[in-house]
């Protein structure tokens, strides 16, 4: 699971849960990978992205420290070494063991092979 | 007459319902990747009318589809489905979510020849291969936080939404993740009965009716290249699967099968449908 999915990620649709964002996120085993670098695409993606779902994300991985702990006011003004960092995050960290847990019930998803499973009969409580 | 042939009908479609929902899915991610199979929806062949034009035009010029040439009847439904979209056959910044996506090669072919997309999941209860952004999730239960998606495809919903334990349920998901003004395309085998009730159902979730269309003749043409490809792939599969080859050929609705002849006659269609999000 590639740590942008978990931005979109939510519980929402478990009982009694109102938001169920963003997920919680432990992450056991990753893998990094070498996606090509497109200045135009990050700022898009960025555009769209939750940012303290991000720095759940990246904290998740002990690499909350490649992006500000404030959300930039404005991706197209930095500079492409600072935006590398945030593709490095989104794009080329792959989970491949670990758990989404959802934030007001603690229900756990399983993160197996890199596929995070949101079944309701999977889940652990 | 016809009371008694109904009746004695029962047993049969009680085990198609059976087999649909709790074998065929198991069985398929033991056999699909043995086989070969990529693409499990049931095919379209494109007719000559204005709705097909862009979808032909997209398959006229698209280079390179020699890979996928046993597999064109089902890219056509594909292409159906998606030419439906205001933005089609280009789908660069958008972000797209597939609702039963199957083992995801329909995943593969959106970014291949739509994108690169913004964002690109899917989502299906089997999930048989890892590929990007592939979660296991449920269509009545979208593990996804509102307002997440401009595309949905089932959003794309290719034919497996009839499957969908509470079809109203789903449509309320989708009208939860999409955002306003995204876009639900959705493709799918239906009782004429119930066709028209779909807008219905679409509307009062905020659903903006884009387009509506009966194709089920090019459905019909195109069973009759994807399952031949399917008797094939049968004829060489292991004896276990070879067990249910009466109920493999009904779920793909082969020549000859009930479920073929209930298209062929009218007694289902198939619908092709979008939404706007209001």
């Amino acid at each position: 699971m590639k740590l942008f999915v978990h931005n979109f990620m939510s519980s929402r649709f478990l009982k009694n849960v109102t938001v169920g964002y963003p997920l919680e996120l432990t992450v056991k085993q990753f893998e990094e990978k070498d996606i090509e670098f497109d200045r135009e695409n990050t700022i898009v993606m960025l555009d769209k992205v939750q940012y303290e779902a991000l720095l759940v994300a990246a904290a998740a991985v002990n690499q909350a420290d490649r992006i500000p702990s404030e959300q930039p006011a404005k991706y197209d003004e930095l500079s492409d070494d600072q935006l590398k960092q945030f593709h490095h995050i989104l794009m080329n960290i792959d989970v491949v063991d670990g758990e989404l847990i959802c934030p007001e019930t603690k229900t756990v998803f399983p993160i197996r092979d890199g596929i995070p499973n949101m079944l309701k009969v999977d889940a652990e409580k | 007459m016809n009371l008694l042939l109904h009746i004695s009908s029962i047993p049969g479609r009680l085990w198609l319902w059976f087999f649909d929902r709790f074998i065929m899915y198991p069985l398929m991610k033991i056999v699909a990747p043995m086989l070969g199979v990529r693409f499990m929806n049931l095919g379209y062949w494109p007719s000559t009318s204005e709705d097909d034009r862009k979808l032909i035009k997209f398959m006229d010029d698209a280079d390179d589809l020699e890979e996928y040439e046993s597999d064109r009847s089902h890219i056509h439904l594909y292409e159906k489905a998606m030419s439906m979209h205001p933005k089609y056959p280009n789908f660069q910044d958008l972000e797209v979510l597939e609702v039963s996506c199957g083992q995801g090669y329909s995943l593969e072919w959106i970014e291949r020849w739509h994108g690169p997309t913004k964002c690109l999941i899917g989502c299906d209860k089997v999930v048989t291969r890892n590929v990007n952004n592939i979660v296991y999730g449920n269509a009545t239960d979208l593990p996804f936080a509102d307002k997440s998606f401009d595309f949905g495809k089932k959003f794309q919903n290719d034919q497996a939404a009839h499957l969908y334990s509470d079809f109203r349920k789903f449509l309320k998901e989708v009208s939860r993740v999409l955002r306003s003004g995204g876009t639900f395309c959705y493709v799918d085998v239906r009782y004429p009965h119930d066709a028209y009730l779909v807008n219905e159902i679409a509307e009062s979730f905020g659903f903006i009716l884009q387009h509506f269309e009966d194709c089920t003749e090019e459905v019909v043409e195109g069973l009759n290249y994807s399952a031949r490809k399917y008797d094939d792939l049968l004829e060489r599969a292991p004896f276990f699967v070879k067990l249910f080859k009466k109920s493999l050929r009904e779920t793909y609705c082969a020549p000859g099968t009930d479920g073929y002849e209930r298209l062929k006659s009218g007694q289902k269609m198939y619908v092709a449908a979008s939404w706007m999000k209001n």
